[in-house]
């Protein structure tokens, strides 16, 4: 689907139920979210500005977090298993493209990583994502290996 | 290098001096904050570094463990930086680790609570596309700083 925001404190309360299962991810999407209060995509007049999209264990069967065009604020990759598991992350509407990748993080233990654009990671055409068993392959990773996650976007024009 | 770690506070100290942006400082304020508290307080050491290119640069030679990596960008071309669990050459193959997009003058920051643990060391490069190696040009490249931790 297409970018389609929420009230940021909503968008909040969303985040935060998947970030809160990693302490040491909370006290970062706390400083995160007061970025985004203090300095305009969450302010509380700054209606519907953001979109939270969970997604489950990653495969080679690519999962839409956005459908069209929109900006990447922060990725959570909770990892389940210690089987390697390459997250990646694409500028498509529906599929994964290695020519297209935007995004790709190894993890190789049970953890939770995450990564920030205050500013938004433009995505033209849509983000996708898929998780293999290398990096510059595209053999899936199995079922539970994948890691699972959070994603935090915003309206393309939205800097 | 091998991994040389310090103190914290002055690990702490050292890493605020790199010019951070107003998110990315909350973002590392908190960060150290947790590692602090709930963490371990684990001895730190940071390496700077300017502008990636497609030739390495090399941030530690042997074991650690990858804390977080800061990647200041200064201009609007698009540029991949790429770090990869090795003690001198990166290579898009599964000890490739990292690739990050940017194409804003901006900051962006990678976390690793935990921990990303290196078996081998930790280089980085920057190339004008995700897929390929093509290098990025003078200033294209993220300035930025990695945190680490003994292993």
């Amino acid at each position: 689907m297409a970018f389609s925001g929420s009230d940021p404190v909503l968008a909040k309360q969303r985040f935060f139920n998947f970030a809160r299962i990693a302490p040491g991810i909370y006290p970062l999407a706390v400083a995160f979210f007061s970025y985004l209060t203090q300095n305009g995509l969450a302010r509380p007049q700054a209606e519907n500005t953001l979109q939270v999209v969970e997604f489950t264990y990653g495969t080679n069967t690519a999962q839409v977090i956005c459908g069209a065009t929109a900006r990447l604020l922060a990725l959570v990759l909770a990892k389940p298993t210690a089987t390697a598991g390459f997250t990646k992350i694409s500028d498509h509407a529906t599929d994964y493209s290695g020519s297209a990748i935007t995004v790709m993080l190894k993890q190789a233990a049970v953890q939770t990583d995450v990564l920030f654009y205050p500013k938004g990671l433009l995505h033209s055409t849509g983000i996708t994502l898929e998780s293999h068993t290398a990096c510059d392959g595209t053999t899936t990773s199995a079922a539970g290996d994948g890691a699972a996650g959070v994603a935090l976007i915003a309206a393309a024009a939205a800097v | 290098m091998a991994f040389s770690g310090q103190d914290p506070i002055l690990a702490k100290r050292r890493f605020f001096h790199a010019p951070l942006s107003a998110a990315a400082y909350q973002l590392c304020m908190a960060f150290f904050s947790w590692l602090n508290q709930q963490g371990g307080k684990p001895d730190l050491q940071i390496v700077e570094f300017t502008n990636l290119t497609a030739t390495e640069t090399i941030f530690l030679a042997g074991t650690g463990t990858l804390r977080a990596v800061v990647l200041i960008k200064s201009t609007t071309t698009a540029a991949w930086a790429k770090f990869a669990d090795h003690n001198t050459t990166y290579t898009d193959n599964d000890t490739e680790i990292l690739k990050v997009k940017q194409s804003l003058a901006t900051t962006d920051l990678m976390f690793y609570p935990k921990g990303k643990a290196l078996a081998t060391g930790l280089v980085g490069v920057s190339h004008t596309t995700g897929a390929g190696t093509t290098t990025s040009a003078g200033t294209d490249g993220a300035t930025g700083v990695v945190l680490l931790s003994a292993a």
